[in-house]
């Protein structure tokens, strides 16, 4: 059994057991592949060379030792030989390579006695083996940009690998065709044309094997692809063969396959006369369907007629036999006038096969065009069948018109339930292709979700689509679009191809074809009765249908002129796929299809099995982090997903608050510093993030994000910076003109970074061209017949080519009857009676004006509270009473001008682009706005009185000045509890303005101090400084004068300026700083001892030893004794720390050591009083006392303090800390001369440095120092030299040159 | 350690001594020069750097830095004939590094009093110090101090 497994087909990996194992190095690995692949030892500089052409021998040298440290590391010791001169592998049964497995499996071929281009029966095994280990290319999504020779080689490894798989896999195909198996040999046949869509040779070995199983149209269109792709690619024909093949299979000549040879003994002959376990005699072959041959035969012992269908492999192997005999005992239970019973089943060599009744008839696909009542009569019997197998637990899953027989006397049997059933055959992988056809599957087969009777029902409305309207409900050239249609695209009505067609049919159909299964009928039952009361329509009792609307006729979907951005985005989706985690931003102007454009690419990424979550950003604001949370919901609401450690949760509920019912029980993570705790909750929603992404392929879909808050865009930041090796992907929409037009707009700064770090690509969207138009027009008004000149120009002048423009503009004229189908096709107007209206906004107005007055007064409401509103808050906003407008909103809806928005509990809609309440909300006059923002303020106040973000957006925009303010400072609250800074600084200012200059001092003051406050949180110190000022500037206005307040805002500015960093701004502010002190100062002279005297004499003492001070030791010492004193006095635990740590820093620089320990325990005593709320301020005083003692040598003491230092900083991951402790601790056991405790630790240390960043340059170079110096001494060399190198090379990276002090190797 | 590399960490030390580094005090400079000093067999570097070294851990109460400047001091006695003097600091470093269990520095200080032994042609002495020097580093596995050991045994006469 093989200890490490080294996987080169496809993403490469290393595993040791079952666990994968982290190779922290790409190069690394790609030594690895190299000195596996190659299996020779190599010399040095030839491998420096190879992987590090641009760098001198000497650093080149030093990366490879560097690199064989990491990979000797992930192979814990094991598996490399290397000596001074040369590196390989050794040779050993517990390294197992799959593509060593892969080629020997091809080599057992060789053994069989015949040319290796051709197949014997026994090569069939071996070769399906090595076809199943090649997962994927040679080191698939691997790249070295900066190493072109091993590029190079590896690209020739990839070609030579992917050319004995097409050997492989034609040679599989053949195998198998000709012992008649025939689902198998398609499969490989498909896989090996996948490799090169190209190569006819494959085409045609596809288009036997359809014609031999009896798909003859399918045959036929294989062809007709292979044409248009060799035109479209080359530009050449067909060969003459595969052209002759063609015309054979039309013709119905094509020769019947040829016998394999075996060297194994014969199988049983499906020859007629031949007895099947001495009981079915042979008689006839009545056909070949996709699942392999039926016969006709005689049942010996019962003496009567049945059919024996012959069953290929389904699922593969033994599992997928066993599954099939299990499902065939389900459907012999089953007795159903309309069902196809099974007799009986078994298995001869190997291969499964069904005994049925025996059908005389055709299939339902054979049959051709039905006329409406026998239509409904086979539905309501296929129904009947239905309803019978699920009561019984049966689901079909692949109800299709193949598996529908229609008997000699007209009646409908259903045939094949479960039979043909496999699980992957609804799936779309990234290295297989689908079996089967998709064009019956319901949206749920398409996801893996749980299917249940209604899938069958799915499939029935596709069927009842295809018989009425003569076309299936999606089409299209490829099949994810076809399958990505099913998730998302509205079929349009079948009375739009069928004008005859009863409304309640047509109402049927289209509610079968419902995406979600709740939204279908419950059961056949349901849909039998429907069926059966068109029969007596008299009779029948009313029915609610909806009305049907031209508007309906509309093709509604299909996405026109955007093949590149599209072909653009799914590549970028692969290479995300591939572990490239991606950011995906997609602009442009508002109505351009941004939204059409990532919904198809998140359609097709979820057909391939990927998850998919979506939300955006609204105009009007809300919540930090709403789409964000948004995405949260939706995880929680589904019973799937992935569990995650408490603690990640915890952070999660942070940020989405409300999701806090779902997880009563769990408590929150203690509280920690607010700049530190925003850290740790980033990280734990990429955590989340990266779970999700490990389980499948995730794609994040935020739109509209020129709308999204800061912290929204700050966390997406974190997380394209940190998950970059996950298979994720992030979609973000955004109107590129309203960013780039606004320089402070924040979003401009986060496409600066992620432009900057390479995180991103970037798909512009313009306007369509004149031709794209026409095309889309032809789309949308599917047999449109000719689009005259004259319309067209008209409406693209108008128009300039803007696709949800267009798309308004032709529902305005239908709407006016100016655009209207006849005859089976469009017509319109003359052109002088047609009017374009010259902007999106007139169009859309256009078509609100022409609904009736309420749906009008209804969606102008509605407009005021954004893009989505739910109808309890609609309806206490209007005057309408209930059904008036439920009637208003149905007749929007129909106009297309609102959708159903499905919300957990509550009925929510949406209006279809965010243009249209904008237009409305800027057709009102300002009094008549004002009015409905109170209105709807009143209304969110007594609904959901916590949505304070909605209230103070609705008070503010209504005029009403105090309620605003109010909720602006508490929805400011929030953003900081929820670390949202830039919201809450949007919601100070915006308080701010409402108070005019001059009123209400008190709430300015708390206002201006708050947004200093966050400004400092945010690390802009000058601003807070500024703003510090203001607040103070206003405090002889106050009517209580409290003194304390002016002396908190004078002490606030000088802690903020002893924290500014750059040069500039401290000269601006030192002369403030020292003055502002200096006030403070004087304003508590005289007062009894109080907190903030403390904490002001704690930052005086702080401030004189600053180098702006000029270091006054003696000033600092007093004010720092006198603020000891002062927190001795008052029991003041947290004031007293503080001034014990301004105390702390002149014994420092006065060099008493000793006493520094001392003041480090009495700290440390203190942080036990449980008025410490912060843990992480204990963690750093246990390092402060750790690091005291080791600076006098005593180490041994000072172990248990960075032991505990480390364990609470592991408990609350905080990462800095934890590093911090872990880097004293290895000081100590260098000093105790523990140098293997000093290793083990440092690797710790250097292993979370790697995954979390390094915060502190020269104490990371002075641990490695420290360990190059224990690596030297055991006489290490390579591996000392390497670490010195590197902290070395990351010192001079850092500062951009050599250091001014670099010592070789650690002191003690 | 490679030729002229004490050279090369005594300048960069003695550059650090300059700085204002808040994880490095003086004491810690002098005492890495005293040793470096030590290890070259550099008296007059031992002589300039030892005293300061001695001082400061002296103030400090550092163990460790006050063995290492006694051994320094006993390495330049050793080589100024000062023999007396130099089993006196010897044995007080390794009093010291014994207290403190730092297995590494009592075997460096054992091979030093092995020098001792030997430059007073103790031969049976400068065995017994060898080869306990050698086992300590051999624990420690600290191979380039093992190798210099065992050749220190082997040169010895008899």
């Amino acid at each position: 059994m093989p200890d490490l497994s080294l996987f080169l087909l496809g993403i490469p990996r290393l595993e040791r057991g079952d666990r994968v194992v982290a190779v922290e190095r790409h190069k690394a690995l790609a030594l690895l592949a190299y000195l596996a692949l190659t299996g020779t030892p190599h010399r040095r500089d030839e491998l420096a060379v190879l992987l590090w052409p641009d760098l001198d021998q000497t650093r080149a040298r030093a990366a490879l030792r560097r690199t064989l440290s990491t990979l000797n590391v992930a192979l814990a010791g094991e598996g490399l030989a290397a000596d001074r001169e040369t590196i390989g592998l050794l040779a050993s049964p517990t390294l197992w390579l799959d593509v060593a497995h892969f080629r020997s499996r091809l080599a057992e071929c060789r053994a069989h006695g015949h040319p290796g281009t051709e197949i014997c029966a026994d090569c069939l095994a071996p070769l399906a083996e090595a076809a199943a280990l090649y997962r994927g290319d040679f080191l698939a999504g691997f790249t070295l940009r900066d190493a072109p020779a091993f590029d190079e080689w590896q690209f020739f490894q990839a070609e030579t690998l992917r050319r004995e798989l097409a050997s492989a896999l034609e040679r599989l195909a053949h195998g198998h065709s000709v012992r008649r198996e025939f689902e198998p040999a398609i499969g490989h046949a498909r896989r090996w044309l996948a490799l090169d869509p190209l190569h006819e040779p494959a085409q045609c070995q596809l288009m036997r094997l359809y014609a031999w199983t009896g798909q003859r149209h399918a045959a036929l269109r294989q062809y007709t692809e292979c044409v248009r792709l060799l035109e479209q690619e080359l530009g050449i024909p067909p060969q003459p063969a595969t052209t002759e093949l063609h015309t054979a299979i039309k013709e119905n000549r094509l020769a019947p396959i040829a016998e394999l040879p075996s060297s194994s003994p014969a199988p049983f002959t499906w020859v007629m006369g031949a007895l099947l376990h001495n009981r079915y005699r042979l008689e006839a072959e009545l056909g070949r369907g996709g699942m392999g041959m039926v016969y006709r035969a005689h049942d010996t012992l019962l003496d009567r007629p049945v059919a024996i269908k012959v069953l290929g492999e389904a699922g593969g192997g033994t599992e997928g036999r066993l599954r099939l005999m299990r499902e065939a005992q389900a459907v012999a239970k089953l007795d159903h006038p309309h069902i196809v019973p099974v007799y009986d089943a078994g298995e001869i060599d190997g291969t499964p096969f069904i005994v049925m009744q025996l059908v005389a008839g055709q299939t339902l696909h054979e049959a051709g065009r039905l006329p409406v009542p026998q239509i409904i009569a086979l539905a309501s019997q296929l129904c009947a069948a239905l309803g019978h197998a699920h009561q019984r637990g049966v689901v079909h899953r692949d109800v299709k018109p193949e598996n529908v027989l229609i008997a000699p006397n007209g009646a409908a049997q259903l045939m094949d339930f479960g039979l043909a059933h496999s699980q992957s055959a609804s799936r779309l992988t990234q290295e297989e292709t689908l079996m089967g056809t998709p064009v019956y599957l319901a949206p749920e087969q398409i996801l893996g979700q749980p299917v249940d009777g209604r899938a069958d029902l799915y499939a029935l409305g596709v069927i009842l689509y295809e018989l009425t309207a003569g076309r299936l409900p999606f089409m299209g050239d490829d099949v994810l679009g076809v399958l990505s249609q099913h998730l998302h695209t509205p079929p349009d009505s079948p009375r739009a191809h069928r004008a005859d067609l009863p409304p309640a049919l047509d109402a049927l159909i289209v509610r079968l074809l419902a995406k979600r299964p709740e939204d279908r009928p419950a059961s056949a039952e349901e849909v039998r009765a429907v069926l059966e009361s068109l029969w007596q329509p008299a009779a029948a009792p009313p029915t609610p249908t909806a009305a049907y609307s031209t508007l309906d006729r509309i093709v509604r979907g299909q996405l026109v002129g955007r093949e590149r951005e599209l072909a653009e985005a799914q590549a970028v989706w692969c290479r995300a796929v591939s572990g490239q985690s991606q950011v995906l931003l997609v602009s442009g102007e508002p109505g351009i299809g941004k939204t059409r454009l990532v919904r198809e690419l998140a359609g097709m990424a979820q057909a391939a099995g990927a998850r998919v979550l979506a939300d955006g950003c609204h105009a009007e604001g809300g919540p930090p982090y709403a789409p964000l949370a948004g995405m949260m919901r939706q995880m929680v609401e589904t019973p799937s997903g992935p569990d995650l450690p408490d603690f990640i949760l915890a952070d999660l509920l942070s940020l989405a608050p409300h999701l806090r019912p779902h997880y009563p029980h769990l408590p929150p993570n203690p509280l920690l510093d607010p700049e530190f705790e925003q850290q740790r909750v980033f990280d734990s929603f990429t955590a989340w993030c990266e779970t999700l992404a490990a389980e499948a392929p995730l794609l994040l879909l935020v739109e509209d994000v020129h709308w999204a808050d800061g912290s929204t865009l700050a966390l997406l930041r974190h997380l394209a910076r940190r998950a970059r090796r996950a298979r994720l992907l992030v979609v973000m929409t955004y109107r590129d003109a309203e960013v780039e037009l606004d320089q402070a707009h924040p979003l401009n700064a986060v496409l600066l970074d992620l432009n900057r770090e390479r995180l991103a690509e970037h798909l512009r969207l313009g306007r369509l061209s004149r031709e794209h138009t026409r095309a889309l027009l032809a789309a949308m008004l599917s047999n449109v017949g000719d689009i005259s000149p004259e319309f067209l120009d008209g409406l693209y002048r108008e128009t300039e080519g803007n696709p949800f423009f267009v798309e308004e503009v032709c529902k305005g004229l239908i709407e006016q009857g100016k655009l209207y189908p006849a005859g089976g096709t469009w017509r319109r107007s003359d052109m002088r009676a047609i009017f374009i209206p010259p902007s999106v906004r007139g169009a859309i107005l256009a078509r609100v004006a022409r609904l009736p007055a309420p749906a009008q007064d209804a969606l102008r409401v509605a407009a005021i509270f954004g893009r989505e509103f739910d109808f309890e808050t609609l309806h206490g906003a209007t005057e309408q009473d209930e059904d008036a407008l439920v009637a208003a909103l149905e007749r929007a809806e129909r106009a297309q001008l609102i959708g159903e928005a499905p919300r957990a509990g509550r009925v929510a809609f949406s209006f279809a682009h965010t243009l249209i309440p904008f237009a409305l909300r800027e057709s009102l006059g300002s009094l008549r706005r004002q009015r409905l923002h109170r209105r709807a303020a009143a209304v969110i106040e007594a609904q959901r009185p916590t949505d304070v973000e909605a209230l103070a957006y609705h008070y503010a925009a209504a005029g009403e000045q105090d309620q605003a303010v109010a909720y602006a400072r508490r929805a400011a609250e929030r953003a900081v509890a929820l670390y949202a800074y830039d919201a809450a600084v949007g919601h100070l200012q915006t308080a701010l303005e409402l108070i005019d200059a001059g009123e209400q001092a008190e709430s300015r003051l708390a206002l201006l101090e708050t947004l200093a406050d966050v400004h400092r949180l945010r690390g802009e110190r000058a601003d807070a400084i500024l703003i510090y000022q203001q607040a103070l500037a206003i405090w002889p206005d106050l009517a209580s004068a409290d003194k304390w307040i002016a002396v908190r805002l004078h002490r606030k500015i000088g802690e903020t300026f002893l924290r500014l960093k750059s040069s500039a701004n401290r000269e601006r502010f030192a002369a403030l700083a020292q003055t502002s002190l200096d006030s403070g100062l004087r304003l508590v002279e005289g007062e009894p001892p109080h907190p903030e005297c403390v904490r002001l004499l704690t930052t005086l003492a702080n401030d004189r030893w600053s180098a702006q001070a000029q270091q006054d030791w003696e000033t600092a010492e007093r004010y720092a004794r006198t603020a000891v004193a002062m927190g001795e006095q008052l029991d003041a635990p947290v004031e007293l720390s503080a001034a014990l740590g301004a105390l702390d820093t002149v014994y420092g620089a006065r060099g008493l050591y000793r006493e520094r320990v001392q003041l480090a325990q009495r700290r440390l005593a203190l942080s036990r009083d449980p008025r410490f709320g912060d843990l992480r301020e204990r963690i750093d005083l246990l390092c402060q006392a750790g690091n005291a003692l080791a600076f006098v040598g005593d180490h041994a003491p000072a172990l248990p303090h960075l032991l505990e230092a480390e364990r609470l900083a592991e408990r609350i991951r905080d990462v800095s800390q934890h590093v911090y402790a872990l880097g004293l601790q290895a000081q100590c056991f260098f000093g105790l001369d523990r140098w293997d405790e000093m290793l083990q630790i440092e690797a710790k240390r250097l292993a979370l440095e790697e995954r979390y960043g390094r915060d502190r340059v020269d104490r990371m170079c002075f641990y490695c120092g420290l360990s190059a110096n224990v690596l030297a001494l055991r006489g290490e060399v390579d591996q000392s030299h390497a670490r010195r190198d590197e902290a070395y090379a990351t010192m001079v990276g850092f500062w951009g040159g050599p250091p001014e002090a670099w010592a070789p190797v650690g002191h003690y | 350690m490679g030729e002229g590399e004490f050279t090369l960490i005594r300048q960069h030390l003695k550059a650090a001594l300059g700085l204002s580094l808040s994880w490095m005090g003086d004491h810690d400079v002098y005492a890495a020069l005293a040793d470096a000093a030590a290890r070259e067999g550099d008296a007059s570097a031992i002589r300039q750097y030892a005293p300061q070294a001695e001082a400061l851990a002296a103030r400090y109460g550092h163990t460790l830095y006050h063995a290492i400047a006694h051994r320094a001091w006993g390495v330049a006695h050793r080589l100024a004939g000062e023999y007396r003097e130099a089993k006196e600091r010897l044995s007080q470093a390794l009093d010291l590094f014994s207290g403190l269990n730092a297995r590494w520095q009592i075997g460096r200080t054992l091979f030093e009093l092995g020098e001792l032994a030997a430059a007073q042609a103790n031969t049976a002495k400068a065995r017994d110090d060898y080869t306990q020097a050698l086992a300590a580093f051999e624990t420690m596995r600290a191979v380039p101090d093992a190798a210099r050991t065992q050749a220190a045994l082997e040169g010895l006469p008899g």
